[in-house]
């Protein structure tokens, strides 16, 4: 195996992940406050400090407009898209119309792009697994839902460029869950991943064969995930307080944000206990310098009934995929659970009961993805391994044909490269040109596919309808570089498109950002150093401090001893000065500062064995 | 006040002193004094029986104080401690004598005068330069006739208090006539320039005593006349916010310029609510220390709500899990540096956190 690691992360709508292949066993890095996955929310906070993680998190809500979550939404989208328009709607943070069409978030006067918010979180993961691994990070995978587009893959992958990181392979996060799950090697199975994570939920049927995974069908619902599961226990406080104490907890920031940490507790704990004490002192103040308290308790019952209709939500929704799919329920050899919220055991018992199977739960349902993400990384680095994931099309792609219908030229989950030519003729008498319309998706209405680009070809000649033949040929490189070309048969006369996926950002304004980020990240690091060296001098500066008294009596009796302790005082001081505020201090100078503590050390060893309390050697002040 | 041994009056007129500036445990450890001197003194009685109602229906400490100012009632040294000891706010105990609060007047001043801090200035006496009075009176706030107590005693011609006490319609004074706070006194050079050379009515203690406010709305209309006057006018505010600043009451120049649109206006307003802001991030700065540090909560669970505290620092005590150091306190709080700070300062002070 290469000595450069390439690790995996799961870069999911609300928790993000990180895990390495270590000694052939896939593990996930821990971040820095011990946490296996690390929210994926961005803030700024009034300071102009940016956040990311946790700390994000805890102040979501009592700094809504400085920050930013389920980003992953909105990656790729163009401005005028639904899913943008849904995102108006609902976002607290400013959204913005990009120059590219894209969309852009204004956090507190300054713009950024989705990629660059992808990146800080990607950016975390990088320093995550170097702080474990204690080695330089540049490679990774990086998984994304099975119905991403080009343009969404594009912008993931520009992410990761913009956070230092080479993507080397974009894989399908239901792929990953498999992969984690041991389907890598020479088994034909076919499984449901059924994915229901903090914002989204995904049903994925998978055909899995000779190391082929092949994404048979995928639908979900991209706003139902367990921050819903929450909202339900915080509705329940809120209205209970309400009814009780005729006060509304909403409409107080901080109460809000302790209790949808405290509703996300609770529903955390009632997956392994029967019921949980939500315990919130303080809630809320009453205006006569008396503050309320909110004691409650949540049986797991009461919780059950409470979110009901969502998990019935998520089984209708795998009944229509597999009916859609025309894949019977029969015919799947195993359900495997993915995000946190399945740990849920009324859930889990809902799942067997529609799958009639027992789901798998050998793999912790929030590192899933991430460990099998690890596992194909570690996979493109070993030569020997059995595991390969070949880069396929996620969509079909067409032309639109007459009447507005969408024409397949390329099926989606071919491998690349590949190319594929189709036939057409013309529609009208005497037609001269023809437009070729490329799009990409499922739909068999062209309208609602994806529009990739288009180009006219002309200098046909004048003929009946259907006597012009026009050969449309499509090309996938490598590299995921589409090329679409029309040609008339009897004349020759061609002309074509190269198409690209984008992520609505220029190669300028990747480099830009990249080079901000590496900034960022190296002034990160500096700080964490200057953190750490603080720490150490203020630790010195104590034990200095135990010594010092006595030994100054000691040794100020002698010349010897005053140029001594005037040199000590010197850099006491200047180490005084950097623990107390802004000041320098190198690693050269803790040696010096560490070897003064040695030497004060080695002079009260003397002075205790000689039995001297203190003063100049000649006792005149002892 | 002797030197050996308070008389009965001094205790009274100490404890409505601190009961006028909310704080309930100075003021109760006063008028204990006064009953072991006179354990039948009905007019103490009827002190520690208002002291005790109004802190039963949750009136204590700072009670009136702006939430933001005092988010930890009682134990904070800025809020709940005189604003007019001057000397180091940050010393609270700093001039007690014999476990009892200090008496009300100036360390800084009182070496100046007489041993006792003359606690009423009887009407046509006069003041000389050095001597500053605030009249504390009760008014009867649901009365439209109400007088304030402020206006009356600086507005009223010298000499001549009768003509503005005495007014043809009935109004609070004509019921139960003003009496005199003990005195808050400064050093000359502090007050020469706001000195009020107006002469204070004559104290009807007895009458006052009768009159003493009895239901939590007249305590408050009782304790703005008293301990945290309003003042009526800019010019008021902004010569009280200098008096503050000089000091070095900073929480007291912010309670008094913050929020005051007109105020706010003025420059040297501005100027100073920026100072006292400056003055008082550094002291609370100064009490924690090093930001990186992570804090940890060092009362338990079952404890914690028998601390008084309010839904402010309630929310940042529930953030402090050992892990998220002070700088990140700040910045999840969502509040002002300055607020945050403080209360973070005075939960260790508290030793709620270490």
């Amino acid at each position: 195996m290469s000595s450069e690691p390439i690790i995996g992360i799961d870069l999911g709508t609300t928790n993000s992940c990180v895990a390495v292949v270590e000694e052939g066993v896939p593990k996930v890095v821990p971040n820095r406050a011990g946490y296996r996955t690390t929210p994926s929310i961005v803030a700024v906070a009034e300071s102009g400090r940016r956040l990311i993680g946790h700390i994000a998190k805890r102040q979501a809500i009592t700094n809504p407009e400085g920050t930013v979550y389920a980003s992953k939404r909105l990656i790729g989208r163009k401005w005028n898209s639904p899913a943008v328009a849904a995102a108006l709607e609902t976002c607290s943070y400013q959204l913005i119309e990009g120059p590219h069409h894209d969309v852009r978030i204004s956090l507190r006067d300054t713009v950024y792009s989705l990629p660059e918010i992808s990146s800080m979180i990607l950016g975390e993961m990088k320093l995550i697994a170097e702080q474990y691994l204690e080695t330089e990070v540049n490679k990774c995978v990086i998984t994304v839902p099975a119905y991403f587009n080009d343009g969404q893959r594009q912008a993931t992958k520009d992410a990761g460029r913009i956070s230092g990181l080479d993507v080397v392979r974009i894989i399908n996060e239901p792929t990953a869950a498999a992969l984690a799950y041991g389907y890598g090697k020479n088994i034909e199975r076919t499984v449901a991943v059924f994915d229901l994570g903090g914002g989204t939920f995904d049903i994925s049927i998978l055909e899995i064969g000779s190391g082929v995974f092949e994404v048979m069908a995928t639908a979900g619902d991209t706003y139902l995930g367990g921050e819903d599961f929450d909202n339900r226990i915080i509705e329940w406080l809120v209205f209970g307080f309400l009814k009780e104490n005729k006060i509304d907890l909403r409409k107080d920031r901080m109460a809000l944000q302790r209790i949808r940490d405290a509703a996300e507790k609770a529903k955390i704990e009632l997956s392994g206990a029967p019921q949980t004490e939500i315990n919130l002192p303080f809630i809320i103040s009453t205006g006569k310098n008396d503050a309320l308290h909110l004691q409650k308790t949540l049986t797991r019952e009461k919780f059950e009934d409470l979110v009901i209709d969502l998990s019935e939500r998520c089984i209708q929704i795998c009944d229509k995929t597999l009916k859609d799919a025309g894949i019977d329920k029969k015919d799947l050899d195993d359900v495997l659970l993915v995000g946190g919220q399945t740990r849920t055991p009324k859930l889990q018992e809902m799942v067997r009961e529609f799958f009639g199977l027992a789901p798998s739960r050998s793999v912790n349902p929030d590192e899933v993805v991430a460990l099998g993400a690890a596992v194909q990384g570690a996979s493109l680095l070993d030569e020997r391994s059995s595991v390969l994931l070949l880069d396929v099309t996620p969509h079909n792609l067409g032309i639109m044909i007459v009447g507005g219908y969408f024409q397949t030229i390329i099926e989606r989950n071919t491998t690349v490269p590949t190319s594929a030519s189709h036939v057409f003729t013309t529609v009208r008498d005497n037609q001269t040109s023809v437009r070729i319309m490329v799009f990409q998706g499922e739909s068999q209405r062209a309208e609602d596919n994806e529009l990739l680009g288009e180009f006219i070809l002309s200098g046909l000649r004048e003929a009946p309808r259907g006597a012009v033949e026009v050969e449309v040929t499509f090309e996938i490189s490598a590299d995921g570089i589409v090329s679409v070309s029309a040609k008339d048969l009897e004349t020759g006369v061609q002309q074509s498109i190269t198409v690209t996926a984008t992520s609505g950002l220029t190669e300028e304004e990747i480099r830009r950002m990249a080079q901000e980020a590496s900034e960022y990240a190296l002034g990160v690091k500096e700080d964490d150093k200057t953190a750490r060296l603080r720490a150490d001098v203020d630790g010195l500066l104590r034990d200095i401090d135990a010594v010092l008294p006595r030994v100054r009596g000691f040794m100020s009796g002698s010349d010897f001893g005053k140029e001594a302790l005037a040199k000590a005082d010197g850099i006491i001081g200047k180490g005084r000065e950097f623990v107390g505020g802004p000041g320098q201090f190198t690693e050269d100078e803790k040696t010096t500062l560490e070897r003064t503590l040695k030497m004060l050390r080695g002079v009260l060893q003397k002075m205790d064995d000689d039995d001297i309390e203190g003063g100049p050697p000649d006792g005149t002040s002892a | 006040m002797s030197e050996d041994q308070p008389t009965i009056e001094e205790c009274i007129d100490n404890g409505m002193y601190w009961f006028g500036r909310s704080d309930m445990e100075a003021a109760r450890a006063w008028w204990d004094r006064g009953l072991e001197l006179d354990p039948s003194n009905e007019r103490l009685a009827r002190c520690i029986r208002l002291l005790e109602e109004s802190t039963s229906t949750g009136f204590k400490g700072s009670s009136w104080a702006d939430d933001q100012s005092t988010p930890i009632s009682e134990v904070s040294p800025f809020a709940s401690q005189p604003r007019s000891r001057g000397l180091d706010p940050t010393i609270p105990d700093a001039g007690r004598v014999d476990g009892l609060p200090d008496e009300p007047s100036l360390p800084s001043a009182a070496e100046e005068l007489p041993d006792e801090p003359a606690p009423e200035v009887a009407a046509g006496r006069g003041q000389t330069g050095s001597w500053r009075s605030i009249s504390w009176m009760a008014h009867n706030a649901t009365n439209p006739n109400a007088q304030d107590p402020l206006d009356f005693a600086t507005d009223a011609p010298s000499g001549d208090v009768e003509t503005v006490a005495r007014v043809d319609e009935p109004n609070p004074w004509d019921s139960g006539p003003a009496i005199t706070s003990p005195l808050v006194v400064s050093d000359d050079e502090a007050f020469d320039a706001v000195a009020d050379p107006t002469p204070l009515p004559e104290l009807d203690r007895e009458a006052y005593f009768d009159r003493y406010p009895e239901t939590p709305s007249e305590i408050v209309d009782f304790l703005r006349a008293t301990g945290d006057l309003e003042p009526q006018t800019e010019q008021d505010a902004l010569q009280a916010a200098r008096d503050k600043a000089h000091l070095h009451d900073f929480e007291g120049v912010l309670e008094l310029l913050e929020g005051n649109e007109s105020a706010v206006r003025d420059e040297e307003a501005r100027a100073l609510v920026a100072e006292a802001r400056s003055q008082l991030m550094k002291m609370f700065e100064s009490k924690i220390g090093d930001f990186d540090r992570s804090p940890k909560v060092n009362v338990s669970e079952e404890e914690i709500i028998w601390l008084n505290l309010n839904h402010r620092a309630g929310f940042i005590l529930s953030q402090i899990d050992g892990s998220v150091t002070f700088e990140d306190l700040v910045a999840l709080s969502g509040m002002p540096r300055l607020d945050t700070v403080r209360i973070l300062s005075e939960l260790l002070q508290q030793r709620v956190i270490e």
